[in-house]
């Protein structure tokens, strides 16, 4: 469903940009250009959110396929009888396991291969308007594609098994697996933008609109006014009277050369995203370990 | 003798509650024991503790020599088990128990399994969740019997039976039984009909092990004295005594002798095994009020 849905917005999407002519826009910042990709994002800028609830597919795997895996046979009394044939409980369960990753995580990079192709139009137009609803580093582009659906997929698979491990009664593993996915995932979230120290543009006020030229699909996560001395001021006003002391222009634009002001932009640049996809794939995949390893040894020495 | 099952001093607690305690058995192979004993005697802790279900808190197991827990790759081909409550999947059906079966074992037989559930008309393609009781558990039966087991454990396996199933149930059992030698554990709070399939005794009561012996010869060696109450401290002095009642004229006690009892004053009544185990059972009743060290051995 997700793929049928992608596809036909590729080819939606595909269209429109050839239609509109975009590819020559990359740099050429002409008014007929910046007309097109508007018309552009206006025409698919919903798409973000079309693809915002399949955040919550790496939960449902967790919920569904991980939570029950080993709390329905406690549940239903079946451990007694598969755990009683030839194999032990650790092959049982690691075999298991083994298989619903496989699955699971086959299925993900699946999903993320096809939203990376299929959205490509549109990243690359958003990346230009440096918009960010669809950049790269933020969701919901950067949680669906690359490594880290993978990862977030087998997070949310681990914290399930470990929470019908513990809870041994599938409807609360459940809802302890929803609240362990987002007791890792949102921090992570929110971290995200500071993996690696951002980089800082500064540009002559009005030199360039008002904001220093970035690399397609940068990441701004801030910008303002900064003073020779490196200080930073969110409003004009706060950074200098010069625009209520002086009326023309030219008078103003000198008062700010002056005190030697700037427009800057802290930003992440777009290649960092592989950086940032591993670092965030690393963490998920790691807290998944300790709650496979985990419940491992509960169900090897704890569930009785 | 061979012993297929023995423990040592083994013990279960659960919390502050001791579900078993102190039980040394050995079980001589291709015997068919009975374990027998009141609801939460303990029955359940020790058969899941043979089979390597639960973890010791003291003491252990050794199933073929090995413990049943720790060492369940070694222990887990040696025995079958057959859980109380309904452990079958019940959106799959008999056929389809048997395929897991034989792909989750290295010996596995069930040729004669299918033929039995085929002359009892259980039929193999219907989800056993969707199966009477009474076929479920010969479904249940099939399964361990499948497996080929040195040791085939039963829990509770009568308790959900029509007396009509328990017959089937009991007599599908013991053929399998003389087919393959193995030896049969089965647990059950009914006594009646137990002596005609099994050949070893033990009584649990009050998480410990009252008596484990042969049945016969738990049959020849307990006898209910009657006889005068004045009688009664000399005759404990001799025999020890499972359990004694006295009015003012009449004392009555079941002894354990394993010899002729010659005294003239006591006049003497042989028991069934139902009598005995009840006997048993009425002793424990009375320790639940004032504990007192076991009167009876614990034969091997």
């Amino acid at each position: 469903m997700c793929a049928g849905f992608l596809i036909f917005e590729h080819v939606a999407l595909t269209s429109s940009y050839t239609r509109l002519g975009l590819a020559a826009c990359d740099t050429d910042t002409t008014a007929a250009c910046m007309s097109n990709l508007s018309t552009f994002i206006n025409n698919f800028g919903w798409l973000d959110y079309g693809i915002y609830w399949m955040l919550l597919l790496p939960a449902m795997a967790g919920i569904f396929v991980g939570a029950p895996l080993v709390a329905r046979e406690v549940e239903n009394g079946t451990f007694r009888f598969i755990w009683l044939q030839g194999i032990t409980r650790t092959r049982w369960f690691i075999a298991k396991v083994l298989a619903l990753v496989a699955g699971c995580v086959l299925g993900a990079a699946a999903l993320s291969a096809i939203i990376m192709w299929a959205l490509q139009p549109l990243v690359r137009v958003e990346g230009i308007l440096l918009v960010s609803t669809m950049n790269r580093l933020v969701p919901p582009y950067f949680d669906l594609s690359g490594t880290v659906l993978l990862a977030t997929t087998l997070l949310g698979l681990s914290l399930g098994i470990l929470a019908g491990t513990m809870t041994r009664r599938t409807v609360v593993a459940m809802f302890v697996t929803l609240l362990l996915f987002a007791i890792v995932r949102v921090p992570v979230t929110l971290v995200r933008p500071h993996f690696a120290a951002p980089l800082t543009a500064t540009a002559p006020i009005g030199a360039s609109g008002n904001r220093p030229d970035l690399p397609p699909g940068s990441l701004v996560l801030k910008e303002g006014f900064m003073d020779a001395h490196g200080g930073t001021y969110e409003l004009l006003g706060e950074a200098t009277p010069c625009a209520s002391q002086f009326h023309s222009d030219a008078e103003i634009e000198q008062c700010f050369t002056k005190i030697g002001l700037r427009v800057y932009a802290q930003y992440q640049p777009p290649d960092r995203y592989w950086l940032f996809q591993s670092m965030e794939s690393g963490i998920y995949a790691g807290v998944s370990v300790i709650a496979l390893l985990a419940s491992l040894w509960i169900v090897r020495r704890r569930l009785e | 003798m061979t012993a297929v099952v023995e423990t040592e001093q083994l013990g279960k607690r659960y919390g502050n509650l001791w579900a078993l305690r102190n039980c040394t058995l050995a079980l001589p192979s291709g015997s068919a024991v009975a374990l027998v004993g009141p609801n939460g005697a303990g029955k359940t802790t020790l058969l899941e503790l043979l089979v390597g279900l639960l973890r010791p808190t003291e003491g252990q197991a050794r199933i073929c020599g090995h413990a049943p827990f720790d060492e369940a790759s070694v222990v887990l081909p040696h025995v079958a088990f057959v859980a109380q409550d309904q452990s079958l999947y019940s959106n799959l059906t008999a056929a389809e128990h048997l395929t897991l079966g034989r792909k989750l074992n290295h010996r596995w037989n069930d040729v004669l399994v299918r033929d039995r559930l085929h002359r009892l008309r259980i039929p193999l393609d219907r989800p056993v969740g969707r199966l009477s009781g009474g076929q479920r558990s010969q479904v249940a039966l099939g399964l361990s019997l499948a497996k080929q087991a040195d040791l085939v454990v039963l829990d509770e396996p009568l308790a959900s039976l029509d007396p009509l199933a328990r017959q089937e149930f009991l007599q599908t059992l013991m053929e399998a039984k003389v087919d393959s030698g193995s030896t049969v554990l089965l647990s059950s709070h009914i006594v009646s009909g137990l002596e005609r399939v099994c050949d070893f005794l033990v009584i649990l009561a009050t998480a410990r092990v009252q008596i484990a012996t042969g049945i016969d010869e738990a049959l020849t060696t307990h006898v209910r004295l009657v006889g005068p109450p004045t009688a009664l401290p000399a005759l404990s002095t001799v025999y020890p005594i499972v359990f004694s009642t006295e009015t003012s004229r009449q004392a009555t006690a079941v002894v354990r002798a394993d010899g002729e009892i010659f005294d003239p004053v006591w006049e003497l009544q042989h028991l069934s095994l139902e009598e005995i185990v009840l006997a048993y059972l009425s002793r424990t009743r009375l320790d639940d009020i004032e504990p007192k060290e076991e009167v009876a051995t614990r034969a091997g």
